[in-house]
């Protein structure tokens, strides 16, 4: 093939994403139903969630105030009033036939998501935010009949969900990457949704198109189901981007189709479904009123509201001083950003706490797939090794093994540098005496240093650091090294 | 009701009704056809005798002339109304047990290890 990357860059992807929530209710959303994921299937059902002849759905309150917090915590406005609407189409998991979701008024328009971009943030514009019920699940294998029939599982179905949908403003996966990163931390810091992709509390649809840059018009565009992961989504358009584009490069057109993803074999493949299957005849539902909220319950739900990723992001840049890079990675994660905070505020040195928990924290966490709140080290105890460090009673290299220690017993720093006499040496004498030793049996190094190679220097520190185990004081070595070199 | 001219664009429900634009440029067209029944008679899993597609062509046809007459009516200034009534009641989020599932599974024509059965729907 010629030139990929070349042909490649002459298109410009367009990128929409349609986000599932689920909602952390305690019941269904028109049911008394609990909604609760992993019990014995069918064990949380009824007649309204069963769809059975004769029942009467009533709106859960608490469903509809966590879905304006999601549209406050993105910046949306909320319709003072919606309207919900039947879907209606025919599939084994909606038992009624139809799925109550709300179509041409919304509870929520026009808001956004900020994600990182180069020195700042860019802004995906939300275009809505609708409520609906979640369906039940479909059961294909595993079962001593799965190769001539589907089980089904209703305890899902009724599950309250929040439908988000952005403007088609993302152009690459890294993009559709950053926004469901920020998306999914801005709705679980809300305490919207418990956001976890794997277990399908957090779904996502991806609409992918392509067009030549600097063409105004969108090209076709299809839609790409099963995104089980951040991972896969991003995997999925970027599969998706070059599958079109190598199309029309060979004189071809994108049909405008459903794809699913494959993440084993790392590719979309076409979904064959009935031409008819997007003619969802939507009208209004007849067995529920507009949905109506006063000003009132809007400002309870902002009020309700805790400090959000992005704002924190931009607080701990400004606050702590440190890098907006770093501050986005502490913030993805509440506890995370709560455990560096804590060290950052109790060692008075915020460079430090964030260095810490980035590279060591975080790493050993993933290590050993805990998570944060079964970490060994508490921020109090990164908060003692990091003053023990700034004192100058401990070196920053020998701070690294007294970390991997204080992970491994959950001894304090401050033990494990008594017990293992790790007490850095800064005593001018002790380390003079040390330094005589080196210069005495190194004259040919010696020589070196004062024909001008002060590079030579480094070669003394090592030698003095190895004598002491890496105890001395690094810049008292240093200094008292060029007095006895330089004479 | 969802007026014809305020439905979004992106899954725009196909015709069982003309446009308002067609309605009022060519009000003597059929604005139900068989095609129509029988697109709508398939979304719903219905089959239907060719006798039955020519009925509820002409039935639907004259339902809609019907409902002509209302838009007759002069509703500047009215609000659209989707629902009857006052608005609605909310519940509170206690959770309550539902049915067992040996009674639910009961009605189901078939099933099996706590799963609803039916014939396998993917390939």
């Amino acid at each position: 093939m010629r030139d990929w990357k070349a042909i490649r860059a002459r298109y410009e992807p367009v990128i929409g994403l349609e986000v599932h929530a689920q909602l952390k209710t305690a019941t269904k959303i028109f049911c008394a139903c609990p909604n609760r994921f992993g019990d014995e299937p069918n064990t949380h059902v009824c007649p309204v969630c069963l769809g059975l002849p004769g029942s009467l759905p009533v709106l859960s309150r608490q469903a509809v105030s966590l879905a304006m917090r999601a549209a406050l915590a993105t910046h949306c406005t909320i319709q003072t009033t919606s309207i919900f609407a039947r879907k209606n189409y025919f599939y084994p998991d909606l038992p009624k036939g139809y799925q109550i979701s709300q179509y041409e008024r919304p509870l929520a328009t026009e808001g956004y998501v900020e994600i990182p971009a180069n020195e700042g943030f860019r802004r995906i514009r939300v275009q809505r935010i609708h409520i609906e019920e979640d369906a039940g699940k479909l059961l294909h294998e595993g079962f001593a009949w799965s190769n001539d029939k589907s089980g089904i599982d209703f305890n899902r179905t009724g599950v309250p969900l929040i439908e988000i949908v952005t403007a088609p403003d993302i152009r690459t996966s890294e993009e559709a990457h950053e926004y469901l990163a920020a998306l999914r931390a801005t709705l679980v810091y809300a305490e919207v949704s418990d956001g976890n992709m794997e277990e399908g509390s957090l779904r996502c649809d991806a609409n992918v198109s392509v067009r030549r840059s600097g063409e105004a018009a969108l090209g076709t565009r299809t839609e790409i189901k099963n995104l089980n992961s951040i991972r896969n989504v991003a995997r999925a358009i970027e599969h998706e981007i070059s599958r079109q584009v190598a199309l029309i490069e060979s004189g071809g057109d994108v049909v405008q189709e459903t794809r699913l993803w494959n993440a084993d074999r790392g590719e979309t493949v076409s979904m064959r479904s009935k031409e008819e299957a997007h003619d969802y005849r939507y009208f209004p539902e007849p067995d529920l009123p507009p949905l109506l909220v006063d000003p009132e319950w809007i400002e309870s739900a902002r009020r309700s509201l805790p400090e959000l990723p992005s704002d924190r992001r931009r607080r701990f840049i400004e606050h702590y001083g440190i890098p907006a890079y770093d501050a986005g990675v502490l913030t993805l994660s509440r506890e995370v950003a709560d455990y560096f905070e804590e060290a950052a505020r109790a060692s008075g040195n915020p460079k430090a706490a964030s260095n810490w928990v980035m590279t060591d924290v975080l790493r050993k966490l993933k290590e050993d797939t805990r998570p944060l709140s079964a970490c060994p080290v508490s921020p109090g105890r990164l908060t003692e090794m990091i003053c023990l460090i700034d004192d100058g009673v401990i070196s920053g290299k020998i701070a690294k093994d007294v970390f991997e220690k204080m992970w491994s017993t959950g001894a304090p720093a401050g033990m494990i540098v008594e017990c293992e006499e790790l007490t850095q040496v800064t005593d001018a004498s002790a380390i003079e005496a040390v330094i005589a030793e080196i210069v005495g049996a190194h004259a040919d190094q010696v020589a070196v240093y004062r024909n001008g190679k002060k590079a030579a220097l480094g070669w003394f520190v090592g030698q003095v650091m190895r004598k002491t185990q890496g105890k001395a004081n690094p810049r008292l070595v240093n200094e008292l090294l060029r007095k006895a070199l330089d004479g | 009701m969802f007026g014809a001219d305020r439905v979004h664009a992106h899954e725009q429900p196909a015709g069982l009704f003309a446009s308002q634009e067609e309605t009022r440029y060519s009000n003597r067209m059929p604005r139900v056809t068989e095609e129509t029944v029988e697109h709508v008679a398939r979304l719903a899993r219905l089959s239907l005798s060719e006798e039955e597609r020519r009925v509820f062509t002409r039935q639907l046809e004259e339902i809609l002339d019907y409902a002509e007459s209302i838009q007759n009516l002069d509703t500047t200034g009215i609000d659209p109304m989707s629902h009857a009534g006052l608005p609605g009641v909310l519940r509170d989020d206690t959770p309550h047990d539902g049915l067992d599932q040996e009674s639910v599974l009961a009605v189901a024509p078939d099933a099996s290890e706590g799963l609803f059965r039916v014939p396998r729907i993917i390939q």
